[in-house]
């Protein structure tokens, strides 16, 4: 792969490095490149091999920052690039609790620096009963999974929607919405 | 409910499937038959015709004379043509699903989404994560435009917006310009037999979703009788060449993200049943018809058009006119927010029949109740970048 490939390619975007999130910063004429670790928060250099830099987990979802959560998809649209790009991220503030404020939320995952959306896409979360105590504690939402959250005014999200509530030990569902109870049951997407 | 070629008005054709294949290679040539045309295609490399074309049906013909066809291309190219398939090669295949209702289309349509992973594994498992035939599970932002289709009813269906969904494995864009599904995720190839089964699997996707009817009697079916025996009920004597060790983990994968498709369908029916005849429902869309009769009523509607469309005609108001309101001009609106107002040419409205959906933020009803179109005015203190 030629220099402007790699640049088109993978200038700009988040993919993984040796199965690590990364933001792609830059490529220098000799094949340099300037990578930034999601989970270890440092900018770091490495040699581009083609193999090493793959495509990002597909799945995004539910995104804890700012203490709060944002719910995060990729729009299919024509970029080159092989990662999530600011182009291709849409991201979701839900009408729940966010103590430190919405657009701070969004602010973070705009960086594409975060460490909770690479938490998010190496499927990290917070257990039920975590969640439940942080909230019962302080002032905020924790996701559970790629699609469940849970705030601390006693409501219950799937995706952007209000489906249920909790009692800070229990999940109850709306009616129309019990179905979703067997992806909390089974956990699909955990076994991946 | 209304069928697809009714629906979104597109010329009717008969045939299953149309073909599409990208070919990258040398002493290729311009094919001109009574089957196949040939197209320049910018994501190719190569000069047109010699080393890169796009070979595309002149019509949709029936699913079983899809062999026949490729085998007739490759004679029409002659022995010298040689195929290069590389990354940005394809074969894209329109089912044909006008003859479908709306629901039976959704059932097409949720089936196809549950079974993406082996259908994928079978058309083109280096085309996953192509950014040009995006799965579910790879843009989820499909979904979102599903939810609203299955949510929506019919109306749901003009939410579909071209840049948000073209470059994903099912292109629902295609339903309005033909009438068809378009699936883009098979690799290139010109291999007869295989592009033969993989037409013939996405038309018995068709069938399937004509048989139950309904994307809540796919879900039933699903549920009572497991991933193998599913793949099976859809894909009859094809299904062995969709599965592998690991289809069961993810086509349950599939059922997780899809899982509210199902029931968002059957909450829309649900309101549908439970409102008055003649009511609008939060949520309600309105087309041409429906507008100048609620005009006439005495209704005021608001829509805006942006980007490429014009601004339509038809005027908001915070609240009904008290008196019958026989043009714009008669009335004046409180204006929801500070939009400009709609243009008024030759005193009469000008309708874009091009409207979309999303450019209707809300109706109102002759007692004054304001509908809001929860798909186009966010929440209070959500939002969305």
């Amino acid at each position: 792969m030629n220099l402007n490939d790699v640049k088109q390619k993978f200038e700009g975007s988040i993919v993984l490095y040796a199965k690590r999130p990364v933001l792609f910063i830059k490529v220098a004429g000799d094949m340099s490149c300037r990578i930034y670790d999601l989970m270890k928060q440092e900018e770091e250099q490495v040699q581009f091999e083609l193999e090493k830099f793959t495509p990002p987990p597909p799945r995004i979802g539910m995104v804890n920052v700012a203490n709060s959560v944002v719910y995060v998809t990729r729009t299919p649209m024509r970029r080159y690039s092989l990662g999530l790009t600011k182009e291709t991220l849409c991201i979701d503030t839900l009408d729940c609790v966010y103590p430190d404020g919405a657009a701070m939320a969004e602010r973070e995952i705009g960086t594409l620096k975060s460490k909770a959306l690479g938490s998010t896409l190496l499927n990290k979360f917070p257990t039920k009963q975590q969640a439940f105590r942080r909230i019962s504690q302080f002032a905020g939402t924790v996701a559970i999974d790629k699609q469940f959250a849970v705030d601390s005014n006693g409501v219950l999200w799937y995706k952007r929607e209000q489906v249920g509530k909790h009692n800070f030990n229990q999940l109850f569902f709306n009616e129309d919405y019990e179905h979703l109870q067997i992806l909390l049951d089974k956990s699909y997407e955990k076994s991946k | 409910m209304k069928k697809v070629s009714e629906l979104f008005k597109t010329k009717a054709v008969k045939g299953d499937v149309g073909v599409e294949i990208e070919v990258e290679g040398k002493g290729l040539s311009i094919v001109d038959t009574a089957v196949w045309r040939t197209e320049s295609d910018g994501s190719l490399r190569g000069e047109f015709p010699h080393t890169c074309a796009e070979y595309i049906f002149q019509i949709p013909i029936p699913v079983s004379a899809v062999k026949a066809a490729i085998m007739s291309l490759k004679e029409s190219l002659g022995p010298k043509a040689v195929f290069e398939f590389s990354h940005r090669t394809s074969v894209h295949v329109h089912v044909n699903v006008q003859k479908l209702e709306y629901q039976q289309l959704l059932a097409m349509m949720y089936t196809y989404l549950l079974l993406e992973e082996p259908l994928t594994s079978f058309a083109g498992k280096k085309r996953k994560g192509n950014n040009f035939c995006l799965r579910a599970i790879d843009a989820e932002g499909l979904i979102d435009t599903l939810n609203q289709m299955f949510g929506m009813g019919e109306n749901g269906s003009f939410m579909i917006r071209n840049d948000a969904v073209r470059y994903s494995a099912m292109n629902i864009e295609a339903l309005k310009k033909y009438g068809s599904l378009e699936f883009r995720v098979m690799e290139g190839n010109m291999d007869e037999e295989r592009i033969q089964t993989w037409c013939s699997a996405l038309v018995m996707l068709r069938e399937y979703g004509e048989a139950l009817g309904t994307p809540e009697a796919v879900y039933d079916r699903f549920n009572a009788i497991g991933v193998d025996a599913f793949l099976d009920d859809v894909l009859g004597h094809l299904a062995h060449l969709f599965k592998y060790a690991k289809v069961e983990r993810d086509v349950l994968t599939s059922f997780s993200i899809t899982l509210d498709l199902p029931f968002a369908f059957k909450r829309f029916m649900k309101a549908l049943k439970a409102r008055g005849d003649g009511k609008w429902v939060v949520g309600d869309l309105i087309g041409y018809d429906d507008a100048i009769k609620a005009q006439g009523e005495g209704c005021l509607l608001k829509g805006q058009a942006n980007g490429l469309y014009k601004i339509i005609g038809l005027p908001v108001a915070m609240k009904a006119p008290k008196k019958k309101v026989e043009k714009f001009d008669d009335y004046d609106p409180a204006w929801i927010d500070e939009e400009p107002v709609p243009e008024i040419r030759d005193g009469a409205p000008a309708w874009n029949p091009q409207l979309r959906a999303e450019d209707i933020r809300a109706v109102f009803n002759m007692n004054g109740d304001a509908f809001i179109n929860p798909a186009v005015v966010p929440a209070p203190r959500g939002g969305r970048r």
